[in-house]
This record gives structure tokens, C-alpha cells and sequence, in this order.
């Protein structure tokens, strides 16, 4: 899991839509709960990925206007703010 | 059976819409939104998929823009009291129904001032009437695509254009319309679309939804949980989380994307042309029967896929009876929950004939002769 990045939104729909457009672009990204060692509240839901998607995930998010709640790289089991 | 009544509800459902309901129980049982495991993570997709097969029929780019709700009633609530607040004015036609004059009826109890527009005695409502009920208050024109009780059909693109130059928004209640007539929230400058998933969509009973146009914000209908922003005691600004509270139906979401995908490989054109050409011969055959009377526009293209239509010395709620009872045809008779709209028509009650994407030309011919033998 060291290295690996979960990007987080505040609505589950949201993340759908990224994800979805990321699919059609032929980019496959697992879908989260995201861990309560995030830090964030509330009940929100994710995207697993490797460094180089983020940029993607993130112009995507943009480009619909979507605010991401929280982006976390995995370092020694926890998950620490990017 | 012979059914002539998919303006309530159409029928039977395409296999694929049983298919996809039994396997969203089956694959996708989880609550979406709710947990991190896959049945509750498939359940979120199927909604979403179904979220996007909407919004790809009518013409919006933001699948987040489609809010599900349990029918077009409750969209129209949505809409209605979401956007309307005391000094408000709202214009709305005689062709309504219910679903939209009663929540508005409401509204004018708790300060809101309405204005009725008189549609045609056919029960099409002149855009520029549309125009003349306008003031500088009108927050909100609700208007029918097609009548439910005669199917005439609306100018929305006519009606959407008045409206672009004024600050009201434009609510479409599209229960008739929706999978049988060609939308285009954006192109008909529609601010809010109401739309069942049972009827022309041909997903199951308890299904629909409400467009909202981006930049639009309404007062939710519903407070509760929608596994979003949890920690917060208001209702996320988030859209469409803000207006779905409660455990969605997936199951209904499943069929009505099943629905729809049949809708989109027939083509909407198609099945409005089919349409179009039953209730022409519907008109023609029926006109020639001594007594009928029909109520509703002569030309079948602006009509939606109805016929309503009265007999002299006949009930319509008998005649409803006996054509189930002899000839096991299903139709429906009465006011039709639009009762201002018989008052245009000039009718208390009618006969309403209304055909769907399953309907055939065989059916047709035979309600004919059935009618043709009570009446004679």
C-alpha cells in the first residue's frame, strides 16, 4: 500500500462521475470508502491510485467543477495528506 | 389482454427490465451509498449508470443533474416547492394535472399567487397566452409536455424561447412525453424536466426523477441520510445528494437504465412515429362511429399517444367496464386526476385510449370493432 494514493470526495456520485469519465478514457480506478485515518469527516468515498493518475483524476474533477475533498499518499499503514 | 392504458403505466415491461431488477437484487443488494463493500459499491454503480442513460436521452451533459424520486408526483413537488416562496407568481395551464395544480394550490395558501392559462378548446395552450400571464414576480411557468387526458401536445421549444428573455424558471411535466417525444432540457431552455420511469421510459413503478438546469438551487423536499457529508446537520449542497435522502430504489434504477436502453435502441423518432400513426387511425376509425365525439387536436402530430373521446347516451366509466369486462381491453375513464382540464374540454369525464411502444396495429382494429359493436 506504500505509495499508493486515494483521492477523496464529499459525495459518492461525484466520484462516480470522475471515475466514469477516467474509465472511457481507458483509465481504471478502484472505488473506496474512505478510512476514518484520513482525518476526514463525514462518510465520504474515493479513488485508489498510483502518483502518476493523479494528475488526470484531478484535471477531471476540475474540468467538472467537482471539489476534491482530500488527496492522502500511503505511508507506514496510515494515510497522510498530499 | 389488449392494453390501451400506458398513459398510466406502460405494459408489459421489456425482459430486459425484469432481468435487470432481478439482477440488481441479486448482484447489487447492498445500499449504495452506505458502506465501502462491493454489493453496496454495485448498488451505487447501477444507479449512476441509470443516472447517466437519463441524462443522455434528454440532452444534459451532468448526469449529477438528474435527481431520482419515487415518481413524477414527487418531482413536481420538488420542483414546485422547492423553487416557489410567498410573494412569488406561478403560471400554469388549464391542461394540468393534479400533480402539478395541487401542490401549487398549496403554495397559494402559504402566499404564492397563481395565474391559470387557458389552454385551446383542443387543450393545446397558446404560447403567447404563456407570455401575456407573466409579471415581473413569475418565478415559475409549469407547464404539461402533452395533456394526460388528451395527449395534445405543447410548443415547449415556443414557450422556453418567451421564457429566456424573463427571470421564471420552466418546469416541463414530461409524464406523458418522456421515451415517446424528443427532449432536450438545454435546446427547449427547460430549467426543471419532471419525468416518470413507468410510462414511456418502461421501467418499473416507482421511478422518476426531476432535471435540474446547473445553477439552480431548490429547498429540498426531504431531510435525512444520504451517506454524503454525514457530520453535517444540513442537507448537503451537493446535487443530487441534496434532494435523495432515504435508501434509494435500486432495484426501480436497475429497470428503468434497462428501460431506457430499449427506448434508445428503438429510438425515441421510431417510437413516436408508431405512435403517431395508432392514434391517427385510433381518430379516423373511432370519428366515423355515430355519437363518438373526440376531444383533442384533428392532427395526430400534435397529439401525444392518446385519444380521448366521449359517447352520447354512454358513461365513459361503463364503457371502460365493459370493454375490460367483454372484451378484456384495459384503458381508463373519468377526470383522469386533471379535472381543469375537462372545464377546456368542454366533457365531465372521458374515455382515454392511450397506446405505448408495445401497442400494435392488431389492438388498434380491435378496439375499434369493440367500441363500434357497444355503441352501435
Amino acid at each position: 500500500m506504500t505509495g499508493e494514493i486515494l483521492v477523496a470526495f464529499n459525495s459518492l456520485n461525484q466520484v462516480h462521475r470522475v471515475r466514469r469519465k477516467l474509465m472511457a478514457d481507458g483509465l481504471y480506478l478502484d472505488l473506496v470508502r474512505v478510512p476514518k485515518s484520513t482525518g476526514l469527516p463525514g462518510c465520504g468515498y474515493g479513488v485508489r491510485l498510483s502518483r502518476d493518475e493523479l494528475a488526470p483524476v484531478r484535471a477531471v474533477a476540475e474540468s467538472f467543477g467537482i471539489v476534491i475533498a482530500g488527496s492522502f499518499i500511503a505511508r507506514s499503514g496510515d494515510w497522510t495528506p498530499l | 389482454m389488449i392494453y390501451l392504458d400506458h398513459a398510466a403505466t406502460s405494459w408489459p415491461k421489456p425482459p430486459n427490465v425484469l432481468h435487470a431488477i432481478i439482477a440488481a437484487m441479486a448482484e447489487g443488494g447492498g445500499n449504495p451509498g452506505r458502506s465501502g463493500h462491493a454489493l453496496s459499491l454495485r448498488a451505487s454503480e447501477i444507479i449512476y449508470e441509470c443516472r447517466e442513460a437519463v441524462a443522455q436521452l434528454f440532452g444534459v451533459s451532468d448526469p449529477l443533474r438528474i435527481v431520482f424520486t419515487a415518481n413524477a408526483t414527487e418531482a413536481l413537488n420538488l420542483a414546485i416547492k422547492g423553487t416557489l416562496m410567498p410573494g412569488d407568481h406561478a403560471v400554469y395551464s388549464s391542461m394540468e394535472h393534479n400533480a402539478v395544480w395541487r401542490p401549487l394550490k398549496a403554495m397559494e395558501a402559504r402566499g404564492v399567487t397563481l395565474t391559470m392559462v387557458e389552454a385551446a378548446p383542443d387543450g393545446i395552450v397558446p404560447p403567447e397566452r404563456v407570455a401575456a400571464a407573466l409579471r415581473p414576480n413569475t418565478r415559475l411557468v409549469a407547464l404539461t409536455h402533452a395533456s394526460n387526458v388528451n395527449g395534445a401536445i405543447n410548443d415547449i421549444t415556443a414557450v422556453g424561447a418567451i421564457l429566456r428573455a424573463h427571470d421564471a424558471l420552466f418546469l416541463v411535466d414530461a409524464a406523458q412525453t418522456a421515451g415517446s417525444l424528443p427532449i432536450d432540457a438545454r435546446a427547449m431552455a427547460i430549467d426543471m424536466l419532471a419525468f416518470p420511469g413507468h410510462k414511456g421510459l418502461l421501467g418499473p413503478q416507482g421511478t422518476g426523477g426531476l432535471y435540474i438546469r446547473p445553477g439552480l438551487d431548490l429547498v429540498p423536499l426531504k431531510h435525512g441520510g444520504t451517506g454524503s457529508l454525514s457530520h453535517l446537520a444540513e442537507m448537503p449542497a451537493i446535487t443530487p445528494d441534496r434532494y435523495e435522502s432515504g435508501t434509494p430504489n435500486t432495484p426501480g434504477l436497475a429497470g428503468l437504465k434497462a428501460g431506457i436502453d430499449t427506448v434508445m435502441e428503438r429510438g425515441v423518432e421510431a417510437i413516436r412515429d408508431a405512435e403517431r400513426t395508432h392514434i391517427a387511425r385510433l381518430r379516423t376509425a373511432l370519428s366515423n362511429i355515430p355519437g363518438v365525439t373526440l376531444h383533442g387536436p384533428e392532427n395526430a402530430a400534435l397529439c401525444a399517444g392518446i385519444v380521448a373521446l366521449t359517447a352520447s347516451g354512454h358513461d365513459p366509466e361503463d364503457l371502460a367496464s365493459e370493454l375490460a369486462a367483454t372484451y378484456s381491453i384495459a384503458c381508463r375513464a373519468g377526470l383522469i386526476c386533471a379535472p381543469l382540464a375537462h372545464t377546456t374540454l368542454g366533457t365531465n369525464g372521458i374515455l382515454r385510449l392511450s397506446v405505448g411502444a408495445a401497442t400494435t396495429e392488431d389492438e388498434i382494429t380491435a378496439v375499434t370493432a369493440a367500441l363500434r359493436t357497444i355503441l352501435f
